[in-house]
């Protein structure tokens, strides 16, 4: 039988952990929900009340600028945080922040554990805030 | 180059449980290196902070959280639930309404750059997918643990029987490289083949029945697409596939 490389073996066990190392950050795209009524401040009462209604509670807000904090609950150190802004042309954004959010563009590396966590929010945010016509 | 493969394996399992030490935010601090309100422990047991929180001056404590509390005077609901039943109120519940005003005068414009929206879709179920390749990548490493084991005796005259290679074959690789016989001393290892040998195969086995249904059949995931998007029927061939880093899907939209 003809000899194989010496490092054949190694290679081959390495490329299988490769194929193992399924756990790590996806990226995902920002987030959002709209447009409503441009000018319409109730957008933000209502995205309050959807992601307290998602078990969400804000733990900064700023209706001045459209902006409130809430905690991702599925982060184990518990860091990661969601920023939801609203906007004056009717639009809701939500976007992750902390120490392990890494932003790719108009993109975001997250841990795989937060990836279902936000879009359940914006799901849930869809489901409260309601369009109103003007 | 085995040290570090070995390495590797192990980045691979701690680099997901490894977080940098950083401040808390909104006043938490840092309890069993995860961040909890003052007065809380972290439970392990069921990956949450626990206990009742003390919470900072600007903040209304909520069950076991803290929220933010914009007017003295509102109330708080008590639980969770509470709140889930009020619809539309509940902000005005929280305290939020009131005291922030109709102005969007000082809210930012989004302009073009309009985000991705959540949506439900349809697809492979990833995990167990995974979970199917993962056992199949036992089976597999066993068939080399035979292989390294029969190396390891040198049982064709103190010297190997070169029947390693035949470990790199997927399914019968580790029993073959057990029970194959090279060399003049045509020496069997039937005790390597047989007793690692074996739960090798029926692991890969197992595995690969177990890829099969994962990849035949289809469960219903978080995905995003576009705000935007145009009605009707199209088929695109889209790069990435849902909680993956990279992959190509499959986009059908009605």
């Amino acid at each position: 039988m003809p000899q194989m490389p010496r490092c054949l073996p190694a290679l081959l066990f390495v490329s299988s952990l490769l194929a193992g190392c399924g756990g790590g950050p996806v990226l995902v795209p920002r987030l959002g929900l709209g447009p409503f009524r441009p000018g319409d401040s109730g957008i933000y009462d209502q995205a309050v009340s959807a992601a307290a209604a998602a078990g969400h509670f804000p733990t900064q807000t700023d209706p001045a600028r459209g902006r409130f904090v809430l905690l991702a609950t599925s982060d184990p150190m518990r860091e990661i945080r969601f920023v939801v802004q609203c906007y004056a042309d009717g639009w809701i954004t939500v976007s992750p922040d902390g120490p392990r959010i890494e932003a790719v563009g108009s993109s975001f590396r997250v841990p795989r554990e937060v990836r279902a966590e936000y879009a359940q929010l914006v799901l849930g945010l869809e489901r409260g805030v309601v369009v109103v016509d003007p | 180059m085995r040290a570090f493969a070995f390495a590797f394996a192990f980045a691979c399992a701690l680099a997901p449980s490894i977080g940098r030490a950083q401040e808390c935010e909104e006043g938490r601090e840092r309890i069993d290196s995860r961040c909890c309100w003052p007065g809380q422990t972290f439970s392990a047991e069921h990956l949450r902070c626990e206990g009742e929180p003390r919470c900072p001056p600007e903040l209304a404590e909520h069950g076991e959280t803290c929220v933010a509390r914009v007017s003295s005077t509102a109330p708080v609901p008590s639980a969770p639930t509470t709140v889930a039943t009020l619809g539309l109120s509940a902000a005005a519940d929280l305290g939020v309404p009131e005291a922030y005003g109709p102005s969007t005068r000082d809210w930012p414009t989004l302009g073009e750059d309009h985000p991705s929206r959540a949506a439900r879709v349809r697809g492979k179920d990833l995990g167990l997918i995974e979970f199917a390749l993962s056992i199949f990548d036992v089976g597999f490493l066993f068939g080399w643990l035979t292989a390294g084991l029969d190396e390891a005796s040198r049982p064709c005259a103190g010297a190997s029987c070169g029947s390693w290679p035949l470990a790199f074959i997927p399914v019968a690789g580790g029993l073959a490289s057990g029970l194959a016989q090279f060399g003049s001393a045509r020496f069997r290892n039937v005790a390597y083949g047989v007793i690692i040998g074996i739960p090798s195969v029926i692991l890969q086995v197992v595995g690969l029945i177990a890829a099969i249904v994962a990849f035949s059949g289809s469960t219903d995931d978080l995905g995003f697409r576009p705000i935007g998007d145009p009605h009707g029927v199209s088929l695109s061939f889209v790069l990435g596939a849902p909680n993956a880093d990279a992959g190509l899907s499959v986009d059908l939209r009605f």
